[in-house]
This record gives C-alpha cells, structure tokens and sequence, in this order.
C-alpha cells in the first residue's frame, strides 16, 4: 500500500509535470476543454487514442487548419451532428485543440521499436 | 444490450437509423448500463452471499439504502443524457454531482461488509478480493474525479495519465468482486474452500492486485508521461502470463470438472467464462507490448478486449451468480424453460465468438491503414472496416438473442412464488448442502 500511495504521488507530480511540454493551458483554453467535455466530444471523438471511434482522433486535428476545426464544429456532418455553439464556444474548443496539439501526437509518426517489445519516440515527434 | 445493437448500426449508418437519439448520447447509456449491471449484480451477489458466511446476524438496511441510490441514480443518469447533460468523461459520462450518491452507497457497501465478513488472516480468498474491491472502489472513484481539480484538469497529459489511472482500477476493483463472485461459487459447488485456501490462490489474488494497482499505464502508452510509468505498467501487464500458465496447466483439471458438474447450469456459465479468460487474457497480454500497442491501440482491437471481458467474462460470470442464487433459492432449474437456458448461453457464446473476432480484424485492418498509408481520410478508414463491423453487429443481434433466452426464464423463475418442479429428470446440483461452512 505504501508503495501504491508513493507510486501515486510520484504519478500526479513528476510523472506528469512537464510532460506536456509545459505549454500552459490559457483561460480560452480551459474554457475549450469543458465545453469539450459538456458536449460529450469524446463520445465520438480520440484524444490521444482514447474515446469514441465516430470520428478521427482529434489530437492533431487542428494542423489541418483552425478554419475547418471551426467549420467542422459549426455545421456538422453526416456523420457529426451541428452542436449550436457560440462563436466563442467554438473559439475555446479550437484554442484548446491547439493546446492538445502541442503536447504530442496520436497516432504516433516517428517512432522505432526495440528488441525489448518497447516504443522509442524519436525527438521530432516531441512537442513543438 | 439493445442500446449496444442500436449503437453498432448508428455506427454504421449514422445518418439512415430511425433511431434519433444521436450516438453521443446513446453510447454513453449503454456503457453505463452495462457497467450499473457488472457492479449492482456483483454487489447484489455479495450482498446476497454474506449472511450465509457471516458470523453476526446481518441486517437488510444498508443494502436497501444502497439499492434504493442506485435505483436513483440509475434512473436519474438516462434522463440526464437524453437532456444532453454530461460531464464528458468516459465510462462516467453523467453530470459530475451524480457520482455522490453512487459512492455514498458504496461507502455503505463497504461498512455493511466489514462490519458482517467473517474477515481474519486466513479467510479464504474470495474475501480477501471482496474486500479490496470494496476498499478501491472508493479510492479509484475518487480518484476519478480529480479532474474538478485545475491542478489536474489544465494538464492534458495530467489529466488523461490520473484518468486512466483511475479507470484500471475501477475495472480492477469490479473485477475483484466479480472473480472473488465466481471463487466463491465454486466453492459452494465444490463443497468446501478448499480450492480458495491454496497458496496459489492468494498467490494469483497478489498478482490480480498488483495489476490492479500498477499496470494502469498500458492504457496510456502513447500519451507523453514519464516513460518509467510504461515501463512499469509493462512489466506488471506481463506477470498476467503466470495467470495465462496457470489456466494451461490447469486445463486437465479443468476438464475433470466440467465431465462432472457441466449439467449443472450455474457451472456451465462459469465455465464459458473461463474460456473467455483465457481468450481474453491473450489479447490482453498481446496488447500490453508496447511494440503492438503502438497500432492497435485507438481501434476496435480495444474495443474487442473491453466487450470481451465484460461480456465474456464478468456477464457469465454474474449470470451464473444469478443462477446460482435462483437454483438455491426455487431449488428448480428454470422448469420448461431450462432447455431455452440452454440454448441460450451457446447461442450468446458463440454469437459472442463472432463479435469478438470481427471487432480484432476491424482494429487490425484499421491499424495497419493508420500506420502504412497515414494520408488516407478517415471516413475512407471507416469504410474499409464496415464489413467486419457489419457482421460484428449482425452477430450482436444474435447474441441479444441468447441473451434473451437466459435472462427472461430467469426473471421468471425469480418471480415463482413456489419451487416448479424441474423439467429434466436427474438434473440436480452437486452441491453440498453444508456449503463450505463444513470444511471450517
């Protein structure tokens, strides 16, 4: 149990600070994120390879272009219902899109495999 | 189930269904749904189970309170969705305050358990799985909710890493009840505790909880933690090989046993489920490697693991729980209907079989698109697995079928006022009627 506790701290802490690249998540983004979440996006949606398959993943979705994040946001699909979001709805989800962006990347691009079964990320695939 | 069948076509066809509840609120019903029916039916054994082990005279009130939260909650939750309120977190998709009474009522799980399990430095093994299932649950639901936290809420990488932190270990907790379930039931079959008392019983118990606790990190391999989480959730993900060398070993003993008891409906489902370990523990094993993670993870290959342990493993596992329950209870075995029980269970298996292999191709063929040919959109990936998904959600009818057919009769017989008389001559349980009390 003492182990679990000390495994714990260490992963809230350490084992995630900076990792994110330490790009900090703006007011705008933040917003982003609950409005992410109120809209139940990851019912569809992957951040990172986790959530729904409806759709792509979005970890990197806004290195299409911010314009058809906003626009796929407003007007749907066939396959992607019109959420009636605000302009500034929209404004936060994307910002926080941007964010995620620059975390990392899913799927992974540049990667090797060791004789270990274990993935090496190699350094271009990092954050920006 | 039904919601599952509608999910799989709305999938499909998003924009032909009649059905006009929209997939992101219908897929988060269905797996609450079937999470609700993996932890009331666990809880609901145990509740059921416990006096008849404990030492104390126990009383209903707790688990009446309990019931009546997540009767509550459980009716509360769906109206939320169909309002399109969600906190948007997977798996715990409803509004953020509906988790309080979920976990008072597992707070009163735990001090209604501790408080009536005959609990000593010897006890058998199914309660020591009870207990920590009680005892992480509320850990791993907590935990699940520090998202309402900035400090974890404003890291992505934070914030997914603690999520599935939580999530292995709810899964591991539900799986602590439900195996400690299916532990106990064998012994009541077998007639004494003999087989929950073994060292290697405690010795796979210490193996399940040490993957409960550590190997959480093969969910998240892809996302930019520490690398020393993965490596960790790596080698504790692989000493489930013991649990695969174990089931191989045990596989003679295995047989012996079913010869004897397979009449015996309650064994028949937990024997199905010991299939589905083993099929399932393999795949399990396969994509904890990082090396194969890496393309299958993010497609149906997940999904195959997940529905084929929940519906493989913990769903026949809790059905035979049930039976178990109904056949001491009316001491019948379903009347006429016993033949539709049946058939049930193998039309549910190998409908089962079908769903399980079809989602592994879709996943497979989605990964190597993903990897080999980056550039391709995907709405042109969905349509290159539509048709393993397509058979996917045919054999989803199906096995909604065979579920029909075992749970309605057993509905039934819960509902019989008096024992019916059995429809099969010579099909009688082999249990002892002391139960495993006589070997104390």
């Amino acid at each position: 149990m003492c182990a679990y506790l000390g495994f714990t701290i260490w992963v809230y802490t350490i084992g995630t600070e900076g990792h994110d690249g330490n790009h900090t998540l703006s007011a705008s983004a933040s917003r982003g994120k609950l409005v992410f979440q109120r809209n139940n996006c990851q019912a569809c949606h992957q951040v990172y390879g986790l959530g729904g398959f409806m759709g792509p993943d979005l970890t990197n979705s806004i290195e299409k272009s911010e314009a058809y994040v906003k626009a796929m946001i407003e007007y749907g699909s066939d396959r992607m219902p019109k959420f009636d979001l605000s302009a500034q709805e929209i404004s936060d989800v994307t910002e926080y899109l941007s964010y995620v962006n620059q975390t990392g990347h899913s799927p992974l691009k540049n990667f090797r495999l060791t004789p270990y079964g274990t993935v090496k990320v190699l350094r271009s695939d990092t954050a920006n | 189930m039904l919601l599952g069948v509608i999910s799989a076509f709305q999938f499909l066809y998003p924009d032909k269904l009649l059905v006009r509840i929209p997939f992101q609120q219908i897929r988060p019903m269905h797996v609450t749904l079937v999470i609700s029916w993996i932890l009331v039916a666990a809880a609901g054994g145990i509740y059921y189970y416990l006096p008849g082990i404990s030492s104390r005279r126990v009383s209903g009130m707790l688990p009446s309170v309990h019931f009546a939260l997540f009767l509550l909650t459980g009716l509360m939750i769906p109206v939320a969705y169909l309002l399109g309120k969600f906190s948007g977190r997977e798996y715990l998709e409803f509004p953020a305050l509906l988790i309080a009474p979920i976990f008072l009522g597992w707070i009163l799980f735990a001090i209604h358990f501790f408080r009536n399990a005959p609990l000593h430095g010897n006890m058998p093994v199914y309660l020591w799985q009870w207990m920590t299932g009680a005892i992480f649950i509320l850990i791993t639901l907590t935990e699940a909710y520090l998202w309402l936290i900035p400090f974890f809420r404003d890291n992505v990488v934070r914030d997914i890493t603690v999520q599935w932190k939580s999530y292995g270990a709810i899964i591991g907790s539900w799986n602590m009840f439900v195996y400690g379930t299916a532990m106990f039931i064998m012994c009541r079959i077998s007639g004494n505790d003999k087989v929950a008392r073994t060292p290697m019983a405690y010795f796979l118990y210490f193996v399940g909880l040490t993957n409960l606790m550590f190997n959480w990190g093969h969910h998240t391999y892809i996302v930019p933690a520490a690398e020393w989480i993965k490596h960790i959730a790596y080698i504790v993900s692989m000493t489930e090989l013991v649990i695969l060398g174990w089931i191989i070993w045990n596989w003679k003993g295995t047989l012996t046993t079913a010869q004897k008891t397979l009449h015996f409906m309650p064994y028949r489902l937990l024997l199905a489920s010991e299939i589905w370990i083993f099929l399932n523990l393999i795949l399990a094993l396969l994509i904890s490697i990082p090396a194969l993670n890496v393309y299958t993870h993010g497609t149906h290959v997940t999904v195959a693991h997940a529905m084929g342990a929940t519906i493989g493993i913990n769903t026949m596992i809790l059905l035979g729980s049930v039976a178990f329950i109904l056949f001491e209870k009316q001491s019948n075995r379903f009347g006429r209907s016993a033949r539709s029980v049946n058939a049930g269970v193998i039309l549910s298996n190998l409908s089962l079989a079908v769903f399980w292999i079809c989602l592994i191709v879709a996943g497979v063929r989605k990964g190597i698109i993903t990897y080999r040919s980056p550039e391709v959109p995907y709405r042109a990936i969905l349509d290159h697995i539509a048709p393993p998904l397509f058979i996917f959600s045919v054999a989803g009818v199906v096995m909604f079928v065979g579920f029909t057919l075992v749970v309605v009769p057993m509905l039934r017989t819960f509902m019989l006022k008096e024992p019916a008389p059995s429809a099969l001559p010579g099909d009688e349980p082999v249990l002892d009627p002391a139960g495993p009390q006589a070997a104390q």
